[in-house]
């Protein structure tokens, strides 16, 4: 019998104590990894316009995403790993969201990526962002935005559009039992869009517009609109347009005609801009926002608990981000909270894990509203989470009385 | 009805003396200023900041406005006019003019902010309809601007350079003219008068930084449909815009606004280029 070459005792014995030292190794390096990533922090990419034209709202948006993560933090993180936020301001400039966003998912090495905060920027990051099969937390209200076939990981953290729209069509046939509606839109393309979602929305109540008028936003004068509408027998006008300026123009016509019809409408009516913008403070009495539920106080003026739990929190370093309104910097809370719960049911980064998890969780009760995602309807807030407020009414605590029609 | 014409005079009022402005620069240079709605928007802003934001007299914000139209007037000749205009034949000033205007426009979005905000009302009077300022003063300070535009022209000395410029500016160097002067003075006069603009409509627009673009554009089209060179022309100019935009959404809906007024732009074009008030002027050669 031939013996294998070159195996001799003590190269049987340093094989064996070589092969078992890799095994020691392996097994130690096995066990050490957890630990490693156990420490390794959880990193949150976030893209916000803190500059540019939305930077009020975008920096009470920026302030409620710190408090939350830092509320997170404070409590241990998740999974027992700190929250590492990865901030880029975009400037309202959707190449620069393109490119920040590009940058956080490819080069930072991000878990998921919450932005960026405005339909108009956000649009053009999905396809990155989904390519990189990365989680995408979306502050847009765009319907476009959400498709959970084209874009499986992303996720809205607000209330779509026709949300609004449906629920403002709501009040107006329901609530204030009006009939003739004039529909009067600013001519972007969510002007327009928002005209036609305001009719379709109508249909289920047989009502049709009297009277319907887009307008640039920039004209310095809607009298000529308010007069057709008034000739057209409306009884209430709807408006849609982000257009503070715009906004006040209607407001004010349809005040200085001593012509007491409600206006209701797209959330910037609520903005203190408007009522700075009116000749009178009383036109804005009968005007109508679209608000949320967590804005709307009990009877004793106090907002929901959980809410009113968060700013008390943190009371010491909100009040710049006040005048953007409660919603602004619960929108980006709700981000968080979405991602934290996700998270913590999967247990693991996996973005396909989160998904799964967020999918099955039966609601996800955060202070901006409530979200129950299912695999067809990722965008998830519920209509109920949308409130119809008076323009005028806002309390010093930044909540609003509801609604009590006469 | 009443409301109706009111308001498209009022309109008209702002976009005649945009377009105003455009010819007085026009005069000296031969350019039309893509800045030259901005007048207004600087205008309208300064006096809402001294009014209120600084809490000091309607006056006093009236002064502020006109300096600052000066200011933004020279420093538009100085920076976007002079060296193209000396170095080119080319219509380049329309980049540089055009760069000028957005660079204002970006630094003022930065400054002011982005939201419209409130002008004040230059005298105290409740709301009164077809009678309050906001409407009758761009009215009538754009009547006064076109009368005393040709009266300037036609009876002071500068007025004379600036046509004598106008008709043919090497001549007037050869006559001894300052021709770079009267240039730079002519857009001080501009800067005055596009900020007069922005004080008069100022109730109407609020103080917004995007004003200037859609005001300039309107000017525009007032200006070719009374042809330039025209204060007569200007004024109609103004006015027809004006009321076809409030006529058109009476009759027709706001929907078609954009679309006669670039629709009439067009047909004048093409039937009267120079035109309603305009000349066509032949060069013996």
């Amino acid at each position: 019998m031939s013996k294998t070459p070159g195996l001799t005792g003590i190269g049987r014995r340093r094989l064996i104590q070589g092969i078992g030292g890799i095994g020691a190794a392996s097994l130690s390096s096995s066990l050490a990894m957890p630990a490693i990533a156990q420490n390794k922090p959880i990193r949150m990419g976030w893209i916000a316009a803190v500059s540019g034209m939305f930077a009020t709202n975008a920096q009470a948006q920026d302030w409620g995403f710190r408090m939350a993560v830092a509320d997170l933090n404070e409590k241990g993180g998740l999974l027992g790993r700190p929250i590492e936020i990865i901030m880029r301001d975009s400037a309202a400039d959707p190449t620069k969201a393109v490119s920040y966003a590009k940058e956080l998912v490819y080069n930072e090495n991000i878990d998921v990526l919450c932005g960026p905060i405005n339909s108009g920027e956000a649009l053009p990051t999905l396809g990155i962002v989904s390519g990189a099969k990365k989680l995408h937390l979306i502050g847009g209200s765009v319907e476009e935005l959400i498709d959970p076939v084209k874009y499986p990981l992303g996720f809205r953290n607000l209330n779509a559009n026709g949300q609004w729209i449906k629920v403002a069509v709501k009040f107006m046939a329901e609530d204030l039992k009006k009939t003739r509606i004039a529909i009067i839109n600013d001519n972007t393309g969510y002007g327009v869009l928002s005209r036609e979602a305001v009719i379709r929305f109508m249909a289920p109540y047989n009502l049709k517009p009297v009277y319907t008028a887009t307008v640039d936003p920039n004209k310095p004068d809607v009298t000529d609109e308010l007069l057709k509408a008034k000739e057209a027998g409306a009884d209430v006008i709807t408006e849609w347009s982000n257009a503070t300026g715009f906004v006040a123009r209607l407001v004010n016509a349809r005040g200085e005609q001593n012509w007491n019809v409600p206006i209701v409408g797209h959330p910037a009516i609520l903005q203190e801009q408007v009522a700075r913008l009116l000749t009178k403070r009383a036109y804005w009495d009968n005007a109508y926002g679209v608000g949320y539920t967590h804005l709307v106080v009990d009877a004793q003026g106090r907002l929901p608990a959980n809410v009113q739990a968060f700013i008390d929190k943190h009371k010491d370093t909100i009040t710049p981000y006040m005048a953007a309104g409660i919603q602004a910097f619960l929108q980006a809370h709700a981000a968080v909270t979405i991602y934290a719960e996700g998270l913590t049911k999967a247990g693991d980064t996996d973005p396909f894990k989160v998904r799964a998890a967020l999918e099955s969780i039966p609601v996800i009760s955060a202070p901006f509203g409530p979200f129950i995602y299912t695999a067809n309807d990722h965008t998830g807030f519920q209509d109920d989470g949308i409130k119809l407020v008076n323009a005028n009414a806002q309390l010093p605590n930044g909540g609003y009385p509801a609604v009590r029609i006469a | 009805m009443l409301l109706v014409i009111v308001s498209g005079l009022a309109l008209g009022g702002l976009y005649g003396m945009t377009a105003l402005v455009y010819n007085v620069m026009y005069s000296t240079s031969k350019v039309l200023s893509f800045g030259t709605g901005q007048f207004a928007m600087v205008g309208g802003i300064v006096t809402a900041w001294l009014v209120l934001g600084l809490h000091w007299p309607i006056w006093i914000g009236f002064l502020g406005c006109l300096a600052s139209g000066a200011a933004f007037g020279w420093l538009s000749e100085v920076i976007a006019v002079r060296r193209i205009v000396a170095t080119s034949d080319e219509h380049l000033w329309v980049l540089s003019t055009l760069a000028l205007s957005t660079m204002v426009q970006e630094g003022m979005a930065i400054w002011w902010g982005t939201d419209p905000t409130p002008f004040p009302r230059v005298f105290p009077q409740e709301f009164a309809g077809s009678f309050d300022q906001k409407f009758w003063l761009p009215l009538i300070l754009a009547v006064l601007m076109a009368i005393g535009l040709e009266q300037f022209y036609r009876h002071t000395m500068v007025g004379k350079l600036f046509i004598a410029m106008s008709e043919d500016s090497f001549a007037a160097r050869a006559r001894g003219v300052a021709t770079d002067r009267m240039r730079s003075l002519s857009y001080v006069f501009a800067g005055v008068l596009g900020s007069l603009a922005g004080f008069a409509g100022g109730q109407l627009t609020f103080a917004d930084f995007a004003l200037g673009t859609a005001l300039g554009l309107s000017g525009f089209i007032a200006l070719a449909v009374g042809g330039i060179g025209s204060s007569v022309g200007a004024l109609v100019g103004g006015a027809i815009l004006g009321m076809l935009t409030s006529l058109t959404t009476h009759y027709f809906g706001a929907e078609y606004q954009k679309t006669i007024a670039i629709g009439l732009l067009i047909l004048l074009l093409v039937v009267r280029p120079q035109g309603l008030f305009g000349t066509t002027r032949v060069r013996q050669v």
